[in-house]
């Protein structure tokens, strides 16, 4: 079976027995797209779940970090922090992301930016630190999934 | 229970999400089923049971070995299910793509304009 899944303008694919590479086109120019996707005021913008976004620290430079938070009613729920290792606006970015600071299991992050018929094809190579990690970043993101189809589900029968 | 219920409640457990993850490459035996995880042989086997009734998974025999594979007709159900890993990255970069599109047309010197005044 090809684990690509490929539908346009989107490709999220396996490669290897760590790496996940997203692929994605947008319709604005590389530097635009390395704004909204470095700036700590437009990040919690897009980059959310259905939980909210509510600390996005980012110092971009090599020898730099970033730190986002997600919270509840609760306090803090999660965080993704880690070092900037490259940085060459606004072409490529390299970071490491640890999950809830555990430095033990880094994946390490590359964002490419190219301009293409005015617009700019992003690749992002995750590489994660084994398989068994990368399995478990997909399985965050399905049990997201399950849940996205359970409030669908519930949403349809309290209309019915 | 239907065949939907029953394919959720199995999937409702991360080992066996990695197990389907390990038999969407391809045929295996229990033993390089089991090898990834720090549980028992017989604990993967259990858990390949609740994947076989719930139709999602085979054994063929052959011989002594009894390599499982995926139900070929629970493939298209199940490319529905990773497509969900796929969509939530689609959500999110439709987020993106709605600021892009929010931000001044100027980008270079309205940026920095505005990065002045914070």
């Amino acid at each position: 079976m090809n684990k690509q899944l490929d539908i346009a303008p989107l490709q999220v694919s396996q490669v290897g027995e760590t790496d996940i590479i997203v692929r994605r086109s947008f319709s604005h120019a590389p530097a635009r797209v390395w704004r909204a996707m470095t700036d700590p005021t437009l990040i919690p913008q897009w980059m959310a779940s259905k939980d909210t976004m509510t600390r996005c620290e980012m110092d971009l430079r090599p020898g730099g970090s970033f730190h986002y938070e997600w919270s509840g009613p609760e306090g803090v729920l999660f965080f993704f922090s880690g070092p900037i290792i490259a940085v060459d606006e606004p072409r490529h970015m390299t970071h490491v992301e640890y999950f809830n600071g555990d430095e033990t299991s880094g994946t390490t992050i590359t964002t490419d930016l190219v301009a293409h018929e005015g617009g700019t094809r992003m690749t992002m190579v995750m590489r994660y630190a084994d398989a068994a990690a990368r399995a478990a970043a997909i399985e965050m993101g399905m049990t997201d999934g399950f849940e996205i189809v359970y409030d669908s589900l519930e949403a349809l029968l309290s209309k019915s | 229970m239907s065949d939907l219920d029953r394919s959720f409640a199995a999937l409702a457990d991360p080992t066996r999400r990695a197990l389907i993850e390990r038999l969407a490459q391809g045929e295996a035996s229990v033993q390089d089923l089991a090898r990834p995880f720090p549980i028992s042989q017989p604990a993967i086997s259990r858990h390949l049971k609740v994947l076989e009734e719930a139709g999602l998974v085979q054994t063929r025999i052959d011989g002594t070995a009894r390599p499982r594979s995926l139900n070929p007709a629970a493939v298209a159900e199940l490319w529905d299910w990773l497509g969900r890993y796929r969509a939530l990255w689609e959500a999110q970069f439709q987020k993106l793509d709605a600021v892009l599109d929010a931000l001044p047309e100027d980008d270079g010197s309205a940026w920095d304009a505005e990065r002045s005044q914070e």
